[in-house]
């Protein structure tokens, strides 16, 4: 059994768990390519195409493999925390895929509510016995897969330069270097630092979500909100650069609600799309870079006291 | 006896001459420059010198003018231009089974299967990719849009550009040319980009199947021709009258209406002297407030549009609501 | 307490009924226009979707009336509508406007005491005793499902009505008297006699006209003015339509929702192509698709706003349902109402193609 998996939305999270389950599991696992020119032209001709560039580039990786496994692993990703979701592109993600994509193999397509062990056990269940009928392997797998899971960090944080700034934003927009032109190693050249969001306390990020009127009911839009209000308390953080999709619905509100909380603190937000142009990307980062660096000149010139 | 199809679209408007045998005997191109009664007075003025009210059987108008103009010259039929582009093209190539129409702002693709619409889209949204983008790009790289398509047949390789938005294509192509790219090869790229964009976005998941025609102005543009041939993989039919299909479908239509009512509405060439304009008003009948508008010939009002009640349209004989049922 | 609340089709009519009973100020704001739709986008964050823009441009007409209170239905995601009163109350802050907002959001989100307390905000501010203020509901709520029955049947009877025009004109001459009642039960009593008059109506049965379901994002397909009257000019060309979600579809759904015996029959139909709900009106979009399908209806129309999340999902399953099914469906994509004329050549020739079709299979070529 040769079981696919597509290098695209949460892969970047939990390719770990699916990695391990799948092979433990005793199946060939195929991984798409990084992101490149072929599968981005594959997804936007495929997607249906009002989406946004994660979910085109998505269906690029799923139409890349697509005559290279015999069974493909559609995430749908329901809820990783309890009462909140991703994006309701992500829990209607296999129909978007198998209805604009033909030729597909069969697909794993249950639902994943992975806020505890136990609801994600109860999708390993079901997911593994496309592969084995084996409750006793599909457990083992699982366990296995679990604990490397559990043992994978992501997260940048580099401190080589004076200046830093919080790197906000979906996953798959962070870690996809190629839809987000290398952006760290971009932002390295220009002499600055970069932290995401995995280094902030969730404890810190949930205090910041208090002062609300309502809880988002979006895990990203949680997370992203409370990680860049607490960033402007850091004394370590220069800016904010919140990387987005154009057209993202949840970002359109998060942005939103940080714009009206953050007062003159720099922001910079940077909308991706399909188009290849680096220079306007390019433009905008060296601008906030050098905005950045003339602030805290200015500051440093300022007594602390006043 | 002759049949005069007018085809009014935010870019030009245009009037074509059919004979009984429905060859075109006449072809006026006109720009519409946001006055359409204007337009058809000026088509109208150059038509009565060869035509009069009595040679004309049957009338009929298209395009996002279409009511202003049926209710101005009486038309016979007043039909949506998707209609009309598939009944011209039907009247030359009977086997077509998809149509590309791009015209200055907007883009359509019809498909067809035995003489009946089957599918059709068509985006008004976004400009990228229509006649004005491309002469905007020709005039930015001083080249003559005629000439524009010769260029991107002379490039041996193809530049990519993004294609998906007007703006983003043009922030890329400067890019581009700032990288040293030559204008063949940038003029190619943005053929292929336009295709690209255009197959991805509005023929979508839509089985483009030969024999495919290629309408609208943009059809002239033999680089977009063969960008749509490589990427289709075989050949596209530009028609004679790739320009004029809008109106040629439109009089094929009145055609045909009149067949079925056994007389014209047509009120005859001497528009083109006569004082029409048109005048808006807030109607205050009720908290829709509709903007209203009407039309005038000297002082007789021959048209109203805009009621959503139809309030005022009723008030004359000829609506461009029965036209259309 | 001055409350107004946003236009969204019908509701305004219910509205009044609901504030005249109980005795409370309010506000109704003009009907959606161009003005909504730029003081919306003047202010509004720039890829929010069209309901949200339209909604600013309500309230700050009726703030312009003297309206103090914002009254607005939430929900608890995934879609986007759930998120809009935390950006609606910051943006009209920082605007510079002074506004009470109540959000009437599900028990399961914020628990039945806060919404006790949120519901007991307006109802502490009529003078009416408790008796009274449950008639003012129920009444509200029997307006409301008056008004979605007549354009029901005025939609219907369209394509079948013997003189052009007349159910279109008895639908707007409808909803003008029932406007000018200043209680519940004269409404009531005006909408029935509207409703008799319909199915009184001189009809041709034989006639067989075209007939269109409407389906897609809830707000786009109830607000006309969001789908530029889209019903309106399906009675002009003699089509009957057909839309299964109203106002009072919604309410009715939202109280069966936690017993999850709601739309029992959509959510059926929508089973093999989307099995679970996503979010909006995703899965009933599709479950209508598939329902007007089996009931011998010609077409479908969705309309959904531009970025709308759950409807882009819907938009990619339709084409497969119409292969399936050989159903045609067009999709209308609203957001700046821009460009009618456009919107206007697709629906003629969307109705050109249905009525070609037909055409086509009783030549039997």
């Amino acid at each position: 059994m040769i079981v696919g998996i597509p290098k695209g939305l949460l892969y970047y999270k939990y390719n770990p768990f699916l990695f391990t389950f799948f092979t433990e599991l005793g199946a060939n696992v195929v991984v798409s390519e990084d992101t490149n020119k072929n599968i981005l032209d594959l997804g936007v001709k495929h997607c249906v195409d009002e989406a946004c560039l994660p979910i085109k580039i998505f269906h690029g990786h799923v139409a890349s493999i697509k005559n290279k496994c015999e069974l493909m692993v559609i995430p749908r990703v329901m809820q990783l925390e309890k009462n909140e979701y991703i994006c309701p592109k992500f829990c209607g993600l296999p129909e978007m895929v198998l209805n604009s994509i033909a030729g597909m193999p069969p697909a794993i397509t249950e639902p994943i509510y992975a806020y505890s062990k136990n609801s994600l056990y109860k999708w390993a269940k079901t997911a593994g016995k496309y592969v084995t009928s084996d409750i006793f392997k599909i457990r083992r797998a699982f366990k296995c897969a679990y604990e490397v899971q559990s043992q994978h960090r992501t997260g940048i944080n580099s401190n080589q330069h004076d200046i830093k700034i919080a790197l906000v934003g979906h996953p798959y927009n962070v870690y996809d270097n190629f839809s987000n032109m290398n952006l760290a190693a971009k932002l390295d050249k220009l002499g600055i630092s970069v932290e995401t969001m995995e280094f902030t306390n969730d404890f810190l990020i949930n205090m910041e979500i208090n002062n609300l009127y309502k809880r988002p009911f979006w895990t990203y839009a949680r997370e992203n909100y409370g990680f860049a209000i607490n960033a402007v308390k850091e004394k370590r953080f220069d800016g904010i650069i919140y990387i987005s999709s154009f057209n993202c619905g949840i970002d359109s509100i998060i942005i939103e609600l940080i714009k009206d909380k953050i007062g003159n603190f720099p922001l910079l937000i940077l909308k991706l799309d399909e188009h290849t142009g680096e220079a306007g990307i390019d433009t905008r980062i060296e601008a906030f870079s050098d905005m950045l660096e003339r602030r805290t000149k200015h500051e440093s010139n300022i007594p602390t006291n006043g | 006896m002759h049949y005069l199809g007018v085809d009014v679209g935010s870019v030009s408007t245009d009037l074509v001459m059919m004979d009984e045998n429905l060859n075109v005997t006449e072809k006026i191109y006109l720009r519409t420059k946001g006055n359409p009664i204007k337009a058809i007075q000026d088509g109208f003025k150059i038509l009565k010198n060869k035509y009069h009210k009595g040679d004309i059987a049957a009338a009929g108008t298209t395009g996002s003018g279409r009511a202003i103009a049926a209710s101005i010259i009486g038309a016979d039929a007043a039909k949506n231009e998707i209609t009309a582009h598939a009944t011209a093209a039907l009247e030359t190539h009977k086997n077509v089974r998809t149509i590309i129409e791009i015209g200055g702002q907007d883009s359509k693709i019809i498909l067809l299967n035995n003489g009946i619409i089957s599918d059709f889209a068509m985006n008004t949204v976004c400009a990228a990719g229509t006649g004005s983008f491309l002469d905007r790009q020709a005039e930015r790289l001083d080249i003559n849009i005629e000439e524009f398509g010769e260029y991107a047949l002379r490039a041996t390789s193809s530049v990519r550009i993004a294609g998906r938005c007007a703006v983003f294509a043009e922030s890329d192509m400067i890019h581009k040319q700032q990288l040293g790219y030559n204008q063949p090869e940038i003029i190619r790229g943005l053929c292929d980009a336009l295709v690209r964009n255009y197959l991805n976005n509005i023929a979508k998941g839509k089985a483009i199947f030969p024999k495919v025609l290629f309408q609208g102005g943009v059809a002239a543009n033999r680089g977009m021709k063969a960008s749509f041939e490589n990427a289709l993989g075989f050949e596209i039919f530009v028609p004679e009258h790739y320009n004029m299909m809008g109106a040629i479908g439109a009089a094929i239509m009145a055609k045909f209406a009149v067949e079925k009512s056994g007389k014209t509405n047509f009120r005859g060439f001497e528009l083109a002297d006569k004082n029409i304009f048109s005048r808006s008003m807030e109607c205050e009948g009720c908290s829709n407030s509709c903007e209203v508008v009407k039309i005038f010939e000297n002082n007789n009002i021959i048209g109203y549009f805009g009621d959503r009640c139809g309030k005022w349209c009723n008030k004359l004989q000829h609506t461009s609501k029965d036209l259309l049922a | 307490m001055k409350a107004t609340f946003p236009q969204m089709g019908n509701i305004y009519i219910a509205a009044k009924a609901l504030f005249e009973g109980l005795g409370i100020e309010y506000v109704i704001p003009p009907k959606c226009s161009k003005t909504d739709l730029d003081i919306g986008s003047l202010h509004s964050p720039e890829e929010i979707c069209l309901p949200f823009k339209l909604m600013i441009g309500n309230y700050i007409h009726a703030i312009e009336k003297g309206a103090d209170t914002i009254i607005l239905a939430g929900s608890c995601g995934p879609c986007r509508f759930g998120e809009y009163c935390e950006l609606q109350m910051n943006l009209l802050k920082s605007m510079g406007y002074n506004m009470n907002f109540i959000v009437i959001d599900y028990p399961k989100d914020i628990g039945m005491m806060e919404l006790y307390r949120r519901i007991h905000k307006i109802s502490s501010e009529s003078k009416k005793n408790t008796i009274q203020k449950i008639n003012a509901l129920l009444n509200a709520l029997k307006v409301l499902n008056l008004m979605d029955e007549i354009e029901e049947t005025a939609h219907m009877y369209a394509g079948f009505e013997r003189n052009k025009g007349e159910c279109k004109n008895l639908l707007i001459e409808c909803k003008k008297d029932t406007l000018e009642c200043d209680n519940a039960y004269s409404m009531i009593k005006i909408m029935n006699q509207y409703n008799q008059k319909l199915n009184h109506l001189s009809v041709d049965i034989n006639k067989n006209p075209l007939k269109i379901a409407i389906i897609g994002e809830i707000y786009t397909i109830i607000e006309p003015y969001s789908n530029f009257y889209i019903e309106e000019k399906l009675m002009d060309y003699g089509v009957s339509s057909s839309r299964k979600l109203t106002p009072s579809w919604w309410v009715k759904n939202a109280a069966l929702s936690p017993l999850k015996i709601n739309s029992l029959k959509i959510r059926k139909n929508a089973k093999k192509y989307i099995p679970i709900g996503i979010g909006g009106h995703a899965v009933e979009c599709i479950g209508e698709a598939v329902t007007a399908s089996k009931n011998g209806f010609d077409g479908a129309i969705q309309i959904l706003p531009m970025g709308c999340m759950p409807e882009i999902v819907s938009k990619a399953v339709l084409p497969t349902i119409s292969k399936d099914l050989d159903f045609p469906v067009m999709s209308l994509i609203v957001d700046d109402m821009d460009g009618e004329a456009g919107y206007i050549t697709r629906m003629e020739a969307f109705i050109d193609l249905l009525e070609r079709r037909r055409k086509n299979a009783l030549s039997g070529c």
